[in-house]
């Protein structure tokens, strides 16, 4: 019977010591995220078409969709080309092998030895 | 040859016992569970070789200047170890989907009334009070802290309970999902809550674990090296401008720091000391003690369903548990098994890392409390 009481009171106590910390976190972290909230921004003026880009437009990274599909298609011509660049040929030897180093591993070396500098 | 040159040759053959044979068998068991199951392989494999080695007759491991020894002193007894890997999980944990928020906290909080449901259920069993309370740890559902809080109050129970952690852990797509679709409607279940994603900025992410460490270590100071450790590795993260220290806690310090866990851990897995009734008990009220938590978020998730005038899908209740991310998908799978395009991923998260948190607070509290 006093291992039971014991239980129920750390039962009740643990818990309760639990949920109000947690409680306090709570708050606290609603006041931090009180610090992140923008005032809100001033309604544009409608202005004359294509002067303004519309603020529906702006991604949150502060691009606009102009400006992202321009991106993509970088990235993605980009990745176009490193792939026919490293077009495997037919494969001669089982996947691991290292009798037959593969262009992606040749075109991998290739940038090691090439001096590259940011600037 | 003398009697004394053949006795030493065959010293290994003539200590070999029983209990040892079964301890190599369930270290062959846990390692099979790693390598084959995929059950947390990164601890139950070590854990598995260091209880093999451990086992072996006249192991040269154990004892004085044994490796797992020294690995267990240096590591395991003084607490060190769980606290290098809590460096590592919060270098690796994105708090982001709680800071958007915080009101998943309460969840979290939920999600440990296991530890005190299992506490109770050992007392009856006629556990020791500390005893009790490390088995009721297995309930914060988080492999550190259990590791920590049996470490300091019943050492001897260390084996058991890291297992029973660790491996209940992997196992918890299979234990929480009967769970919650048995306190569940099917209505309740498709429930859909619109996310809107809030921008975090990088001050408030930075500010987070420093309150956290400051507020929690002035009212708990216990909780204090957990939540400590916890919270350095994800202010080294946020700040990003210690890149290399982040990496290497997330990566090379959390890694051979796993590796020497699991082999101590193992280590403490001798066969006379393993082999009890009381081993039996510890497995059966850890699993217990998983279906306790999952069971108390899911209400706790009805309960704000109610409060909320019925927009507020149970389920991620049960990410209120710790074992970080991975209850977080299972709420996830759970939901889409209903209704495939529901999506209450970024919500499971948030209450997911709550729960990270309420372990550490909740491992805190039991030492507290128990210590006074």
């Amino acid at each position: 019977m006093a291992n039971l009481d014991f239980g129920l009171w750390m039962t009740a106590m643990g818990m309760g010591t639990v949920f109000l910390l947690l409680i306090a976190l709570m708050l606290v972290l609603q006041l931090l995220g009180r610090l992140d909230r923008q005032p809100p921004a001033p309604r544009a003026e409608p202005s004359e078409a294509g002067s303004a880009t519309p603020a529906a437009d702006a991604a949150p990274g502060g691009l606009t969709d102009d400006e992202i599909a321009a991106i993509t298609i970088a990235v993605v011509t980009h990745a176009r080309i490193r792939r026919a660049q490293a077009a495997p040929e037919m494969r001669a030897h089982e996947p691991g092998s290292h009798l037959f180093a593969s262009r992606w591993v040749g075109i991998g070396r290739g940038f090691q030895q090439q001096p590259w500098s940011r600037g | 040859m003398t009697d004394e040159t053949w006795s030493q040759l065959l010293a290994g053959l003539t200590n070999v016992t029983w209990q040892s044979l079964v301890m190599i068998a369930v270290g062959c068991l846990l390692i099979f569970l790693a390598v084959s199951r995929e059950y947390e392989p990164l601890l139950l494999l070590p854990i598995g070789a260091g209880a093999i080695l451990a086992n072996l007759p006249l192991s040269p491991l154990v004892g004085e200047h044994g490796l797992l020894s020294v690995l267990y002193d240096i590591g395991v007894g003084n607490e060190l170890f769980p606290l290098l890997i809590f460096i590592g999980i919060g270098a690796l944990t994105d708090f982001g989907p709680l800071l958007e928020n915080p009101k998943m906290v309460l969840l979290g909080a939920a999600g440990q009334f296991g530890i005190f449901l299992t506490l109770i259920l050992a007392l009856l069993l006629g556990f020791s009070r500390e005893e009790a309370a490390s088995i009721g740890i297995i309930g914060a559902i988080d492999g550190p802290t259990s590791i920590y809080v049996s470490g300091i109050l019943a050492p001897h129970l260390l084996g058991p309970i890291t297992v029973a952690a660790y491996s209940y852990m992997a196992l918890v797509p299979i234990i929480m999902p009967p769970v919650m679709r048995l306190l569940t409607t099917k209505q309740e279940r498709a429930i859909r809550m619109p996310y809107s994603q809030r921008q975090i900025s990088q001050r408030t992410r930075i500010l987070f674990p420093i309150v956290v460490t400051i507020g929690v270590g002035i009212l708990v100071p216990f909780a204090t090296p957990l939540i400590g450790c916890l919270m350095l590795g994800n202010l080294m993260r946020e700040s990003r401008v210690v890149e290399r220290l982040t990496h290497a806690a997330s990566n090379e310090l959390a890694n051979i720091v796993t590796l020497f866990l699991g082999l101590a851990i193992g280590s403490t897995m001798g066969g006379e000391a393993f082999l009890r009734p009381a081993t039996l008990a510890i497995l059966a009220l850890g699993l217990l003690a998983f279906v306790l938590d999952t069971a108390a978020g899911v209400l706790f998730g009805k309960l704000m369903n109610v409060v909320s005038g019925g927009k507020f899908n149970p389920l991620i209740g049960a990410a209120g548990i710790s074992a970080f991310p991975m209850a977080a998908r299972v709420v996830q799978k759970e939901a889409a098994r209903e209704d495939y395009s529901n999506f209450v991923l970024m919500h499971a998260m948030g209450a997911n890392a709550a729960g990270q948190v309420a372990s550490v607070v909740a491992g805190g509290v039991l030492l507290a409390l128990m210590a006074g």
